[in-house]
């Protein structure tokens, strides 16, 4: 425990800077204009000391990470979104006499941001909030088939007759579509999915602006939803930009926060390659 | 600390854009999940939920043509972003990727569909805009 208190120690700030690059050699970016040059600078940036806290790098990616949102828009990800902001904010810390103090406000402010556009979203969508988002997600969308089937008690088959229901192409009726197939169990978990989201992402914007002296609410309310989320919604490089940030935002001093952001963030390269809703399925 | 208000910036960034982005929902007819505005996993309106049929006119008939996979990124902007302008160019990049054995035909139509679901999850698709786009060059 002495040792990784250690080097949690040396790391410092350090460490949401080095899981940053980290992320982007976990889930490169980019299309082949903008990939190789952002793999190339987070290696740089990991082995080499001088160009982690070097403003040509962040700025460099900063570049990049913005282009292929202009070049893209609107198509690209609210995660790429994110990263420019990330990548441009630790830049900018380069130019305050307290870079860490700078990024832990940046950081803070664009959890609080990011989390209060995506409860807004949610509370002013009607077909969220009654349900409808889950149970079509649910049903039709390949991604969340293991946990449709182990929360709603369907079968694959069950699931691709839904899929035809749901989206097949009736403009002009020609074809008959198959049934509908949906449980009581998956509508249930389909507003339990509901409700706990809204509270997840509000609870986090609130604890994020409010003023708080300890953060330790905050901090948990954010690694519960990043562990949470993340084991089911197979979007890891979202979790891991989340948790820098937070870990960012995590005074220097405390070390058992930043250790847990640590180990959320292993928890996440363990969710990436091990598929848990398929261990829940029989 | 010197200039306080420098990291506040990347957040007012993020603000200004994810409120461009409601607007563009509201106004545009934007995918909520695209823009910027985090209203991912928030709405059906995305993904399948938004369909393009492109058809040629030939006199009083039309017949549907399929989206090669060259204009697959124009077809998802529109898709994502369907206003008159992105209907219309990938009305024009159609017309350009046309096959001379599409024959001769009066306009090319580019629709915009989208689905509701009532309380049952039954489906409506409903037409939400559309195009014409003259062939290149006059009649073909």
């Amino acid at each position: 425990m002495s040792a990784l208190r250690d080097w949690l120690d040396a790391e410092g700030h350090d460490l949401a800077l080095k899981g940053t690059l980290l992320l982007l050699l976990l889930v490169p970016v980019g299309q082949w204009n903008v990939r190789p040059l952002v793999l190339l600078l987070a290696a740089a940036g990991l082995v080499h000391r001088g160009a982690l806290h070097s403003a040509w790098l962040w700025g460099a990616l900063t570049a990049l990470a913005g282009w292929r949102v202009v070049d893209s828009w609107p198509l690209a990800d609210n995660h790429a979104y994110l990263l420019a902001y990330w990548c441009g904010a630790i830049l900018l810390s380069r130019l305050t006499p307290e870079p860490g103090e700078a990024r832990a406000v940046s950081a803070r402010w664009l959890i609080a941001g990011a989390f209060a556009f995506a409860a807004g979203w949610k509370l002013l969508s009607p077909d969220f909030l009654d349900g409808t988002f889950f149970r079509v997600m649910l049903l039709a969308d390949p991604r969340f088939e293991d946990l449709a089937r182990w929360a709603g008690g369907l079968t694959a088959a069950d699931l691709d007759a839904s899929r035809n229901f749901l989206f097949a192409p009736r403009i002009g009726a020609e074809t008959t579509p198959a049934m509908l197939v949906e449980s009581a169990s998956l509508r249930a978990a389909a507003h339990f999915l509901t409700w706990i989201t809204i509270a997840a992402e509000g609870a986090v914007a609130l604890l994020f602006i409010a003023p708080l002296r300890a953060g330790v609410a905050r901090h948990a309310a954010l690694l519960a939803f990043c562990a949470a989320t993340y084991a089911f919604a197979p979007i890891e490089g979202f979790g891991w930009l989340l948790l820098c940030m937070g870990c960012a935002s995590v005074p220097v001093n405390a070390v058992r926060t930043r250790a847990v952001y640590v180990g959320v963030y292993a928890l996440l390269v363990l969710y990436a390659e091990i598929d848990l809703a398929a261990w829940l399925v029989p | 600390m010197r200039r306080p208000w420098l990291p506040i910036l990347p957040a007012v960034a993020l603000a200004v854009v994810g409120l461009h982005q409601v607007y563009a929902v509201h106004a545009y007819g934007l995918s909520p999940w695209k823009g910027g505005g985090f209203g991912m996993f928030s709405s059906t309106d995305a993904g399948p939920a938004r369909r393009l049929r492109v058809s040629l006119l030939r006199g009083g008939s039309s017949v549907q043509v399929d989206v090669p996979a060259r204009l697959d990124r124009v077809a998802e902007r529109a898709r994502a972003l369907p206003t008159h302008e992105n209907l219309e160019a990938l009305g024009h990049e159609m017309t350009r990727a046309l096959p001379r054995s599409a024959g001769v035909y009066r306009a090319l139509r580019v629709e915009f569909w989208r689905i509701r679901f009532d309380d049952a999850l039954d489906p409506t698709w409903s037409l939400a805009s559309a195009v014409e786009v003259a062939p290149t060059g006059g009649e073909r």
